[in-house]
């Protein structure tokens, strides 16, 4: 949709190399919009390329854990309830139901790909979500905010992470696009497009209010700034027109209440998500064991040096960031390059929401995903600026070679991050994450099934007033029935007296007393897996590191002599 | 000299000559009656005192001492053939540094002397040049704090693809979660020590190799395989 010259937000008259405006005729803006389109695909590609390997790779962290069990007792039983002290919005949990019908499979056999490919292709779309802004930003800016969005590190990490948080960004910017539209055309449909991206980041994370918030701010500042550089007030074609917030606010009404309330079938869904906020105001405010301080995530984004040896650092897309803002602000509206109204909007949206989340205590590098997208688009506009600003064709040239070396070695730092180092600790985006010891008690487990006579119906007791996640996906081949979960070691004491004695107790180390006093039968102690491993710390410290989990593993010894018994054998034959 | 300073020395001798002819009776003969020697080596500066507090005791843990590990007797003519020798490794791209730092001489284990391989189950491979008698090992993955590295297993073999004639000489894989086998050796605490593993065939004689491998899976810190130095005492085969 073309705006027409004066109307709304739209660019009047602009004229620029690389933005993709009317004026040059239509045979070559056909040809230019072409090219556009097959660059976006081309880069929507590498963006998929990028995310999609060795989905299964990583260990899975608890919070994935927790939401995939959510998401495939969604798919076994059709049931859905919002919890409004935890796991945050649906939409994650409904939108993985395709994946799982197309695997056929259940939670016991699913693999931790079938999860991971839903904030994959959210991840990937936020490529051809760019093409919305195409009149806009221009091809230069669409093309290089493409190529950042496809190997940014933090982008690319998270969309490999079973979260909402790739979901919120990928509505947020949906969002965005919908109502740039619909203010430049006035036409419904986009209006009702924004409706359903703001109803769909209502319903997928509380911290949606923080990206609304930064939003509104953006459009605030960046009309007044309009208002201060040029003299104009921004002219939004829908303000005063009805039909469009009448979409606008039944659409975002309809998907919230449709998620909360599960189809319509737990309708008090829909008021616990509103009762969710006093929990998440409390939780974030007070930060906890997530409090951290202002510049948690400025220096995981920007400058983060864990060992000697390593250095992570996300500089060059905020170096292009301030550039294309910086543009923007002191150019003027009319002038050629991407328009500087959505560019202030994107800055200022961007500025507050980074602010908001650092004025919180409560951090988890995750959060930083909104902002850090946000530069991302900034970035393109700074693209554009260092590409066709510039003065000489031979600095542009060598502006181009750096972009060209800084984005390679962005899509380097992504292949280390998500490939190498992808549970490790000095991942600036790692966090409480289990190590890959783990996989090996897992995989434990299972060959013990083996050697057991009842297989995957063994009983296992897990003791453990530490957070024992992602244990239950690991398990989750077991039995559910026989698989128990106690806190209080004297609870599981007491319990244990009347039940069998499992075939295998995991437990904390504090709990050793009590499990050693509960025992009836001979077990083989000893085995000791790292849950969590230790955060980083000085060489030559001894002390206890901070995170480390370790689980400490008994097998009934009837059991374990079968183990031993099969091992032996398998060795012989080999 | 008074007579309570006589009385000293005296005792003081007697007490020498006592421990002298006691480590003399302990000393290790081999079957061919070679006259065994101490064999030296050099131990890097400590990285960290007392017993690291994040590692739990178990019975798959071998009890953490401080003091120093007794001498390693050797027939005279056994040297570390490791030493400067080609490394190869299951991760030829390390994350930090390099694979020759395995055989480098420096076992200081600070940054910049030890290599990082990538996750999961992952070996280094040492080639002798030619086949060797191997009497010890003394590996040190990482010594800067207090480590526990998982399913150790060292194996020597003439065979650089470890496929034929492969001996095993320590296994500390309790859960055989590497797949090669389980292991009776106990797991330990990496300290500037590193871990001697005496080799010794059901007959105790030394084994015969040109290659020497060791594997390790993560450690009780991280999911990665770290090597300081590795050292293999023996001599050319006759």
């Amino acid at each position: 949709m073309r705006p027409s010259a004066g109307e709304g937000w739209g660019v009047a008259g602009a004229r620029a190399p690389g933005v993709g405006l009317p004026g040059h005729g239509p045979r070559r803006d056909s040809a230019a919009t072409v090219c556009l389109a097959a660059s976006v695909l081309a880069v929507t590609a590498a963006a998929l390329a990028v995310r999609l390997p060795r989905l299964g790779d990583r260990p899975m962290h608890g919070d994935e854990a927790n939401q995939a069990i959510k998401a495939a007792t969604l798919w076994e039983t059709g049931v859905y309830r919002y919890d409004p002290q935890d796991n945050h919005g649906p939409t994650l949990y409904w939108l993985t139901l395709p994946s799982l019908w197309i695997s056929g499979h259940t939670l016991a056999d699913s693999r931790e790909e079938h999860y991971r490919i839903v904030p994959v292709i959210f991840g990937v779309g936020l490529v051809p979500l760019l093409w919305g802004f195409r009149r806009s930003l221009g091809s230069v800016a669409v093309v290089g905010a493409g190529v950042l969005t496809a190997v940014s590190p933090a982008l690319v990490f998270y969309a490999r992470y079973y979260i909402q948080e790739t979901l919120l960004v990928f509505f947020t910017f949906g969002a965005m696009v919908c109502a740039w539209r619909a203010a430049k055309s006035a036409a419904w449909p986009w209006a009702a497009a924004f409706g359903l991206c703001v109803g769909l980041m209502y319903a997928t994370k509380e911290t949606w209010v923080l990206s609304g918030a930064a939003a509104a701010a953006g459009t605030v500042l960046a009309a007044l700034w309009t208002r201060i550089r040029d003299g104009v007030w921004p002219r939004m074609a829908w303000v005063r027109q009805p039909r469009p917030w009448l979409a606008a606010v039944l659409a975002a009404a309809a998907v919230a209440v449709l998620f909360y309330s599960s189809l319509g079938t737990h309708w008090s869904g829909v008021l616990d998500s509103l009762r969710a906020y006093l929990n998440y105001w409390g939780r974030g405010t007070a930060g906890g064991e997530h409090a951290h301080p202002w510049y948690f995530y400025f220096e995981r984004l920007l400058w983060f040096r864990p060992a000697r040896g390593f250095l992570w650092s996300e500089g060059l897309i905020a170096g292009l960031a301030v550039i294309g803002l910086m543009e923007a602000l002191v150019g003027r509206v009319g002038r050629c390059g991407p328009d500087p109204r959505l560019v202030r909007f994107l800055g200022f949206y961007t500025v507050t929401l980074a602010g908001l989340y650092a004025a919180i205590p409560y951090k988890t590098p995750w959060c930083m995903l909104g902002f850090a997208h946000g530069l991302v688009v900034l970035a393109g506009a700074g693209t554009w600026v260092v590409l066709c600003r510039l003065p000489g064709r031979a600095l542009r040239l060598a502006a181009a070679a750096v972009l060209v070396a800084g984005s390679g070695h962005l899509a380097w730092q992504c292949y280390r991050l998500n490939y190498v180092l992808s549970s490790d600790p000095r991942n600036p985006y790692v966090y409480a994450h289990p190590s890959r010891n783990v996989l090996d008690l897992a995989r434990l487990l299972d060959r013990l099934a083996q050697a057991a006579p009842e297989n995957h119906a063994m009983v296992i007791h897990v003791v453990s007033a530490e957070n024992y996640w992602p244990l239950p996906w690991y398990l989750r081949r077991f039995d559910r029935n026989r698989v128990g979960y106690w806190s209080d070691p004297a609870v599981w004491a007491r319990d244990m007296a009347a039940k069998p004695d499992p075939a295998v107790i995991i437990f904390t180390p504090e709990a050793e007393g009590a499990v050693d006093a509960g025992l009836r039968v001979p077990y083989s102690k000893g085995k000791t897996y790292n849950l969590r491993p230790t955060d980083v710390q000085p060489a030559g410290s001894n002390g206890p590191p901070r995170g480390t989990l370790i689980l400490s593993v008994y097998v009934r010894e009837d059991l374990w002599q079968r183990f031993v018994a099969q091992s032996g054998a398998k060795l012989q034959g080999e | 000299m008074t007579m309570r300073t006589a009385k000293a020395v005296w005792a003081a001798t007697v007490l020498g000559l006592v421990v002298w002819g006691a480590q003399a009776a302990e000393q290790p003969g081999t079957s061919s009656g070679e006259k065994l020697v101490v064999v030296d080596i050099k131990l890097p500066r400590p990285l960290f005192q007392g017993t690291p507090k994040n590692i739990k005791p178990a019975p798959t843990l071998e009890k953490y001492h401080e003091k120093p590990r007794p001498p390693f007797y050797a027939p005279e003519g056994v040297t570390n053939l490791a030493l400067g020798k080609k490394v190869t490794s299951s991760d030829m791209a390390p994350i930090v540094g390099e694979l020759t730092m395995v055989t480098d001489g420096d076992k200081e284990g600070s940054d910049g002397s030890f290599v990082e391989l990538g996750p999961d189950k992952q070996w280094v491979q040492i080639d002798l040049e030619k086949p060797a008698d191997i009497y010890a090992l003394v590996v040190w993955h990482y010594h800067a704090e207090g480590r526990v590295y998982h399913d150790v297993i060292v194996q020597i073999s003439d065979d650089p693809d470890f496929i034929e004639n492969v001996k095993t000489v320590y296994n500390n894989d309790f859960d055989n979660s590497s797949g090669l086998g389980l292991g009776k050796n106990l797991e330990y605490i990496d300290d500037y020590r590193g871990k001697l593993i005496e080799v010794k065939d059901a007959q105790g004689r030394p084994v015969r190799g040109r290659y020497v491998r060791l594997y390790s899976k993560g450690n009780t810190s991280n999911d990665m395989n770290h090597y300081v130095e590795v050292e293999v005492y023996g001599r050319p085969a006759q």
